[in-house]
């Protein structure tokens, strides 16, 4: 009995911690779900998906499956990265504006647990979306690969090639992403004085992490096929690129999801380890100066 | 002294902070590497000529993220209308955006090499007799119409390790380079013996290979030899026959093994109406 008294009291402070955060973040779920934004650009992207199968006509370089779903990925990065860092931002700020933040701290609610409270409601509704926007996605590509292997059986051609457990990995692979994106706007948001200002801030750094990747270029010294090797303020700025996360690492879809080949677990581990990784850093961070700031 | 204690933790925090910033990139970067390495390898920007270019391709590549298939096809678009006005500058801009953004198309390759090995020269050589209102000399036009060429080979040559299922197709066009516009029968002979024998072979280039080096290199030995292998690879099994190219070397095989003279059935007239190579059944 003397054992347990302080065994329950060290587990205590870290289930309270995690209830707060759980309903910081169910609230911030809840409020960003109702939001006209967030429907408008589910109902966007998914309109942008379906176009791909109107579009189709226009596609000459690739397979007509290829272009449908260049349309539907490219919707679910780019309209995925404005919520993120949209709504993030924007659900920041009115609890700094409207003071609910202080009545809030003004519990017994640690300003990390706000973070992560908010991290957690925006990455829920980051994963509704990719889970709304992927199931259309989902359904017109394996509707027209039907059609296509049917067509392909008539004619003798090869029947095109759709794996929707490759294209649920690269779902789940997006929500990854768009975490790390939602994590980066909280960081800004930190510091930020203003929405406006964490907006264009954080758009300009997804622009940078989606470039991240060349970066290797300018680390390495046989980068070009020439060899030559890159001038020293390249080589700085490109070890200085540890700093920022690559989000070309999660462009995965057509291998997983058109290629019979598909991608090694090892590929897909580490891409999804980098950005638990870079979705953690930019937290801590984001937590740490927000302990600090006066609201 | 208390302010003094609080600038000190403040400045250990913020220390603190950058070391967790870059503790976490150091881990993320190799937790990353296998899956960075496999894009890598995978992007042909990162394998352009220079580092300079790659990084520009690459920055392309990047920006436009999910959207690659649909702004190649717009790139390509608008390739096309500036290949109607014979802007090659604009042209090549365009089409290669649309070979970086898309490097696994087959057609744009192909289309490609066949603009720059077909009319670009026309273009250029047009531009500049326009311009000195005289016909350039033969061997200026000579020269350009070979550069362009041997930039159309490059062309096939890249479309060959961007599209390895589809090599039959850039080889055949390859040999029609340097067959007709390189004037190199020999290089052309090996582009249809390395088409005629890829893992997706091309009917014509299987049948053409033995004529054109019996007729035109003067080599029907080898002709004959190679034909006999071919043949008894597929009857042994070894060599898979999709094309049912059997009977067609068997063919050829029978008309090389002939003296001349004895060449002149209605079959082989025909034949050689086609320039050798037998009419597809």
């Amino acid at each position: 009995m003397s054992m347990s008294a302080p065994t329950s009291h060290l587990f205590a402070a870290p289930r309270e911690s995690f209830r707060r955060v759980r309903h910081i973040a169910g609230n911030t779920f809840r409020e960003a779900s109702r939001q006209k934004f967030f429907a408008f650009v589910v109902v966007l992207a998914s309109a942008l998906a379906l176009s791909g199968l109107f579009l189709r006509v226009f596609s000459f370089g690739m397979s007509e499956l290829r272009f449908v779903a260049d349309f539907g990925f490219g919707g679910i990065f780019l309209f995925g990265s404005i919520l993120g860092i949209v709504m993030t931002a924007q659900l920041f700020f009115a609890e700094l504006d409207n003071r609910t933040v202080l009545t809030l701290l003004a519990r017994p609610v640690r300003r990390w647990e706000f973070i992560a409270g908010k991290f957690f409601g925006m990455w829920l509704l980051l994963g509704v979306f990719v889970a709304a926007t992927g199931g259309v996605l989902a359904a017109l590509l394996q509707t027209r690969s039907l059609e296509l292997a049917s067509l392909a059986a008539e004619t003798g051609a090869p029947a095109p090639w759709f794996s929707a457990g490759g294209l649920g990995v690269f779902l789940v692979l997006q929500w990854v992403r768009l975490g790390v994106v939602a994590a980066l706007t909280l960081f800004v948001c930190a510091f930020a004085r203003s929405f406006l200002y964490a907006v264009v801030v954080s758009a300009l750094a997804v622009l940078v992490c989606q470039l991240r990747g060349f970066g290797a270029l300018a680390t390495t010294s046989t980068g070009g096929a020439t060899g030559d090797a890159p001038s020293l303020p390249l080589r700085l700025a490109g070890n200085a690129l540890v700093l920022v996360p690559d989000l070309q690492v999660f462009d995965l879809g057509v291998p997983l999801a058109l290629e019979p080949a598909g991608v090694a677990g090892e590929v897909l581990r580490s891409a999804a380890l980098s950005g638990l990784v870079f979705t953690a850093a930019p937290l801590a961070l984001a937590a740490w100066i927000f302990s600090d700031r006066e609201v | 002294m208390d302010a003094d204690r609080a600038d000190r933790t403040r400045a250990l925090r913020r220390v603190l902070g950058v070391a967790l910033l870059l503790g976490a990139g150091f881990l993320a970067r190799e937790a990353g590497a296998p899956a960075a390495r496999w894009q890598f390898e995978r992007q042909p920007a990162f394998r352009a000529a220079s580092f300079e270019s790659a990084l520009g391709q690459g920055a392309l590549l990047a920006l436009f993220g999910g959207f690659r298939g649909v702004m190649a096809d717009f790139a390509w678009v608008r390739a096309y209308v500036h290949g109607t006005r014979r802007d090659r500058a604009s042209f090549e801009v365009c089409a290669r955006l649309s070979l970086t953004l898309a490097p696994d198309s087959f057609l744009f390759w192909r289309d490609y090499a066949n603009a720059v090995a077909y009319d670009e020269p026309w273009w250029e050589t047009d531009a500049h007799e326009d311009a000195r209102r005289r016909r350039l000399p033969e061997n200026e036009r000579a020269r350009i119409f070979r550069d362009a060429a041997l930039r159309g080979l490059d062309a096939l040559a890249q479309g060959i390790v961007h599209c390895p299922q589809r090599e039959a197709e850039f080889r055949e066009l390859a040999a029609l380079l340097w067959l007709n516009k390189l004037g190199d029968t020999a290089k052309g002979a090996e582009q249809l013996r390395l088409a005629a024998e890829c893992a997706r072979p091309s009917w014509w280039a299987s049948t053409a290979y033995p004529v054109i080096l019996s007729r035109d290199l003067g080599k029907r030995d080898a002709a004959a030899a190679w034909l006999r292998g071919r043949i008894a690879k597929i009857r042994a099994g070894t060599d898979p026959d999709p094309l049912r190219l059997l009977a067609d070397f068997e063919e050829i095989l029978r008309s090389l093994e002939k003296p001349p003279a004895a060449r002149n059935s209605r079959r082989e007239q025909s034949r050689e109406a086609h320039g050798g190579v037998p009419t597809r059944r």
